[in-house]
């Protein structure tokens, strides 16, 4: 088990004075079979009451308002969370991928929502020249996935300041290049074009280890929230997958929120009305804390 | 031809078979009508175009569901009413009401368990794909009751007799407004045709859904309600603004409110007032950008439902049901929810997006007529396209023999059979579903009506006593919030008042510049000084306008009158005040809006010709339409506007800018050195001052001056006659006072302190001791005089920043004024956020 301590900084400065800010935070981080979340706080700087409803994909969401006038809008979050490694039976992953489509179908109502298109991952013929070369059928399902995932990692350039949030998964199977958030959108069309439901995931990630080394590296996606793909696996199991550092989402990825697409899981959505926007600075900084009774 | 022998002639052409539509209750009320004149008939046609023309009823059947359809074609009444038995509407009314209870379920359930999807019964898609499904309302409504309080169904009669349910409305039911009218018109315009008949009344129905809807909330005489619609942009506006009007409600837009302590409230001038309970005429989307991830609507407005503050009607996602694929299904779900053999078979539906359907369809194309997924009309043109590129878009309906309505047509000089529709109105409430005894009978030229927009419409009758219970309460009309003068309102208000007086105010100053231009066109440094003044009186750096002037009269002159892309011109301004003006109609006369609207034509027709070498630019045209007109538009409202609460933010607006335009002008002149001389005690001196006497005749004002003082333009009595002449319009102490007895009459706020402070400001310069004004300082610190008025124009400006904050946008630091809270914050204004 591993215990993170994550600071989350976001904050607005405006060219001149706004009001009427409001907004809804999706930065609570969940609680699940994996992953327990300890203490979390929100303040909001200028000063503002929360109200917290749970939404459609089981997300903590959190309404806030700042009505009065204010130059700047500060959000910190801080979150204290253990999270062990998902564990996932073997036979569950040793099933080929035709098999795996037969019982989904089983259960079809359930997850429909994680195969259907959505504004920013459509779903169809466009990703039919990767399905037949990642996804063939008869390939066992754990293993067309992890070389999908590294194919992704070796043949997509991580590269910031090209895409935004409105990128679509088609852009970014022609130009093959973007961010975390690009990566696992693509691969969430693939998937679901190949009829296996998968999911959107926005969370924190560690990237600097306490002890780097050559072996294991930093990872990628460091300053602010980072973003993968689960993928449900007969069972009901859901499987991580970071294409963007090639590696399966286990201790070190930290779950906040999921839904079909990132438009259902923005860390902050917000309105407000006056001055334009002059800066937005977002900061993440994931800590790991001493286990107690486990060295580290 | 004899007039009677026409009238016969007129009568013969066709005769009355006796169709399902027709009844010997018709047949008698032909009887009747047979009795007029063809000329009589013509007349009372032309009254029923001329009252529905003047409500500005379209004869559209849009809704918020299909896309705008606004036109100029109006709508037409058929004096012939569409009469129902009572066996046959008790038939009706019991199929119905078994398709209400059952459609209440399904909402729940598709909302919370999903039962009829996990058992089967309906595919997936029909549901999860559905564009008007959201997902950010599952879970929000814990009890059936909730989805939907009023709805409404379209009916049409085969030629055996059979109804079907074409169409259903459980999100915003359309055209009520158009049901309760056509009564009203039916009466004024043909009231014999009521004699000595027993008719079940319909006027009732919008009170019976206001107390419908007070049963919502806990503390019904206190709910504060209101409809909320998207405004004048929508073609439904004239539906919304009847209901409004019917039900007493405030008609307010997403604009209009703002979530305060997470409860939804309506901006007046009043303050905010909470708000309990919205009737919905907005589609879901548009409600709350927050949770519908869009653009448009009141943020946080989905978080006052959630945490129960607010009750939403109907709830957002019941729009599911304007997607017409649901509509195979329909039966399925009347049967699902209620174990019973629907008593209303809905029209049988085929989904062109299912391949094998499809391609049987085409087959037999002929004998189905195709439909838009939602409810747009369609020419067959485009519907073969269509059905070639995107026909999942489309639904397929067998062609059916309709039964017909006999209707006239005065322009043919006949009766034609024309097949028609029905749409039933209800409230629904947690006991009981009561339907609207009568409804909108729309008849249609041709038998595919899905695919047409224009109708004519008749007044539906029930004949006999009324069956339904009455309302045994007495209804009580929420007069109080009716009364609110909306902030949206007020600001728009406020700004005209700005604009008109800034534009004025520019067109005499360019007026005279231009005088003193065509005076001495080789001597222009003596306007120099009024140039700066109106430099600074327009926003812009002193010596900008000086500048330019000098470069090129001509280019500077349309720079303020016409040019579109100065924010500081005439044209700029004009366009300003009748874009706010727009926002009014319902509450500035039309004569007015008639002038202004004019006004903006013929300047942005000049503005089209920009000044060339060739072509110099001619002002004086410009400003003295603008000089007429704008006087004209103040004229007319004066005399024709309402003079309550509105009409003073209109004055507010305009004494707030004059006084500030007099003030900067002013700050401008006696800054200078070279009007005002350094050193030299102004008395002293016998040359008039030139600069003084050319802005006191831009302020139109000079002989005001003169009969006030009887001597000549000097420094301090013409500030004294600027700062404290009491009778001159333009001068500070006039427009202070003013200011001060219209914040007067809002008795809770401490702004009416704050123009109390202005005059004293005033009376306190003793002009005597701060003049003469010594220009070069130590220090570069400003001379007491112009410190005194820097100060005045900070004071002033804080006066506008309050106005704004305190009645329109709510969110001052420690002046935000909660109805409920009065008291308290009377003495102690805290603010909002701890």
């Amino acid at each position: 088990m591993k215990r993170y301590s994550i600071e989350h900084l976001t904050s607005y400065q405006y060219q001149g004075s706004v009001s009427d800010s409001f907004g809804h935070l999706r930065i609570y981080p969940r609680t699940n079979a994996f992953q327990k979340l300890l203490s979390h706080s929100v303040e909001l700087q200028p000063a503002s009451d929360l109200h917290a409803y749970e939404d459609y994909f089981g997300n903590q969401v959190k309404f806030f308002s700042v009505p009065s006038r204010h130059a700047s809008l500060e959000v910190i979050a801080r979150s204290e969370v253990s999270v062990i490694s998902s564990t996932i039976p073997q036979e569950v992953l040793e099933v080929s991928i035709a098999e795996a489509r037969q019982i989904y179908h089983s259960r079809h109502h359930e997850h429909y929502d994680f195969l259907r298109p959505t504004a920013l991952v459509p779903v169809g013929h466009h990703f039919t020249a990767y399905i037949k070369k990642h996804l063939s059928p008869s390939l066992c399902l754990k293993e067309a996935l992890l070389q999908f995932n590294q194919y992704i990692h070796s043949r997509f350039q991580y590269q910031s300041g090209k895409t935004d949030v409105s990128t679509t998964a088609l852009k970014v199977s022609r130009t093959k290049r973007g961010v975390c958030q690009d990566f696992a959108h693509f691969m969430l069309g693939v998937l679901r074009s190949a009829g296996i439901p998968a999911r959107y995931v926005s969370g924190y990630i560690e990237t600097a280890l306490p002890e780097a080394s050559v072996d294991r590296p930093d990872l990628i996606g460091s300053a602010a929230t980072h973003a993968w793909v689960e993928v449900l696996l007969p069972g009901q199991h859901w499987w991580g997958l970071d294409p963007t550092n090639n590696i399966e989402a286990a201790d070190r990825h930290i779950v906040i929120a999921t839904g079909r697409d990132y438009n259902d899981v923005p860390p902050l959505r917000g309105t407000y009305r006056g001055a334009k926007l002059e800066s937005l600075n977002v900061q993440v900084h994931v800590r790991r804390l001493k286990s107690p009774g486990s060295p580290s | 031809m004899s007039e009677k022998k026409h009238q016969q002639e007129f009568f013969r052409r066709k005769s009355f078979p006796t169709t399902p539509g027709s009844s010997p209750s018709t047949d008698s009320i032909l009887k009747k009508l047979k009795r007029f004149s063809e000329k009589q008939l013509k007349s009372r046609y032309d009254a029923v175009e001329k009252l529905v023309r003047g409500l500005g009823m379209n004869g559209f059947s849009s809704s918020p569901e299909s896309p705008n359809l606004r036109g100029e074609q109006m709508l037409s009444l058929d004096p012939l009413p569409h009469i129902i038995p009572t066996e046959e509407w008790e038939h009706l009314k019991i199929g119905l009401q078994q398709r209400m209870i059952a459609f209440q379920r399904f909402f729940h359930d598709i909302y919370t368990q999903r039962k009829i999807l996990k058992e089967g019964f309906l595919p997936l898609d029909i549901i999860l794909d559905n564009p008007e499904f959201y997902r950010e309302c599952v879970g929000l409504f814990s009890s059936e009751k909730s989805f939907f309080r009023w709805a409404s169904c379209d009916l049409a009669k085969d030629s055996s007799g059979n109804w079907h349910v074409i169409r259903d409305h459980f999100s915003i039911p359309p055209l009520l407004s158009y049901a309760l009218q056509n009564r009203r018109t039916q009466n004024q315009i043909f009231p014999e045709l009521f004699e000595g008949r027993l008719i079940q009344p319909v006027a009732t129905f919008p009170l019976e859904l206001l107390e419908n809807l007070k049963q919502l909330v806990a503390n019904p005489e206190e709910a504060q309600i209101v409809i909320l619609s998207n405004g004048a942009t929508e073609s439904s506006e004239f539906d919304h603004s009847y209901l409004a009007r019917k039900m007493g409600l405030p008609l307010v837009q997403p604009r209009d409110l703002t979530v305060r302590k997470a409860t939804l409230h309506y901006r007046t001038i009043q303050g905010l007032r909470p708000i309990h309970i919205a009737l919905r005429c907005i589609s879901s989307n548009h409600l709350d950008p927050l949770t519908f991830n869009g653009i448009d609507g009141t943020p946080g407005l989905m978080d006052c439902l959630r945490i129960g503050n607010l009750q939403l009607v109907n709830a957002p996602g019941t729009g599911i049901i304007g997607h017409r694929p649901l509509l195979k299904f329909t039966d399925a779900i009347v049967r699902y929810y209620t174990r019973e053999v629907p008593i209303l078979p809905s029209l049988p539906t085929q989904r062109c997006k299912d391949y094998d359907e499809l391609e049987n369809l085409l087959e037999k194309r002929d004998q189905y007529y195709f439909a838009h997924q939602f409810n747009i009309p369609l020419s067959p043109e485009q519907i073969s396209s269509a059905l070639k590129e995107a026909p999942e878009t489309l639904v397929a309906h067998p062609r059916i023999s309709w039964a017909k309505l006999p209707t006239f047509n005065l322009a043919k000089n006949e009766i034609q059979e024309l097949p028609f529709t029905i749409r039933c109105f209800a409230t629904v409430s947690q006991n009981s579903i009561q339907l609207m005894s009568g409804g909108l009978t729309q008849v249609w030229k041709k038998p595919d009506f899905l695919n047409q927009s224009q109708f004519i419409a008749k007044d539906t009758w029930i004949e006999g006593a009324e069956t339904r219970k009455t309302i045994s309460t007495p209804l009580t009309l929420p007069t109080q919030t009716r009364q609110l003068l909306g902030s949206r309102l007020a600001e728009s208000l406020y700004w005209i008042g700005r604009y008109l007086e800034r534009a004025e105010a520019t067109a005499r100053f360019l007026y005279i510049l231009d005088e003193i231009h065509q005076e001495s066109t080789h001597q222009t440094s003596r306007a120099i000084p009024l140039w700066q003044a109106l430099s600074t009186m327009t926003g812009h750096r002193s010596d900008y306008l000086p500048r330019l002037y000098k470069k090129d009269h001509a280019r500077v002159s349309w720079y303020l009158t016409l040019d579109p892309k100065n924010s500081s011109s005439i044209l700029y301004s004009l366009r300003q005040a009748k874009i706010n003006a727009s926002d009014l109609l319902d509450y500035i006369p039309p004569e007015a809006w008639t002038i202004l609207n004019r006004l903006n034509q013929r300047l942005s027709d000049l503005a089209q010709d920009p000044p060339t070498e060739s072509s110099p630019f001619f002002i004086r045209e410009s400003l003295d339409l603008v000089l007429n007109q704008a006087s004209a538009f103040n004229g007319m409202l004066f005399r024709t506007m309402i003079h309550d609460r509105g009409r003073d933010f209109l004055n507010l607006g305009s004494y707030l800018e004059r006084s500030s335009l007099t003030l900067s002008c002013l700050i401008s002149l006696y800054s200078n050195p070279q009007v005002v001389f350094e050193n030299s005690h102004p008395e002293e001196t016998d040359v008039e001052n030139e600069t003084l006497s050319l802005m006191l005749r831009s302020f139109c004002t000079l002989d005001n001056y003169r009969r006030e003082f009887q001597f000549r333009s000097l420094p301090i009595p013409v500030a004294e006659f600027l700062l404290k002449g009491r009778q001159a319009p333009i001068s500070l102490l006039f427009c202070f006072e003013r200011l001060q007895a219209l914040l007067k009459r809002d008795p809770m706020i401490p702004l009416q302190a704050q123009a109390h402070q202005l005059i004293d400001h005033l009376h306190g310069m003793d002009l005597a001791e701060l003049f003469p004004i010594q220009h070069s300082r130590k220090n570069e610190e400003l001379p007491p005089f112009l410190k005194s008025l820097h100060e005045m124009r900070d004071r002033l400006e804080k006066l506008a920043e309050e106005v704004n904050d305190h009645y329109f946008s709510h969110h001052g630091e420690s002046k935000i004024l909660f109805m409920n809270e009065e008291s308290e914050q009377q003495n102690t204004p805290s603010p909002v956020e701890s």
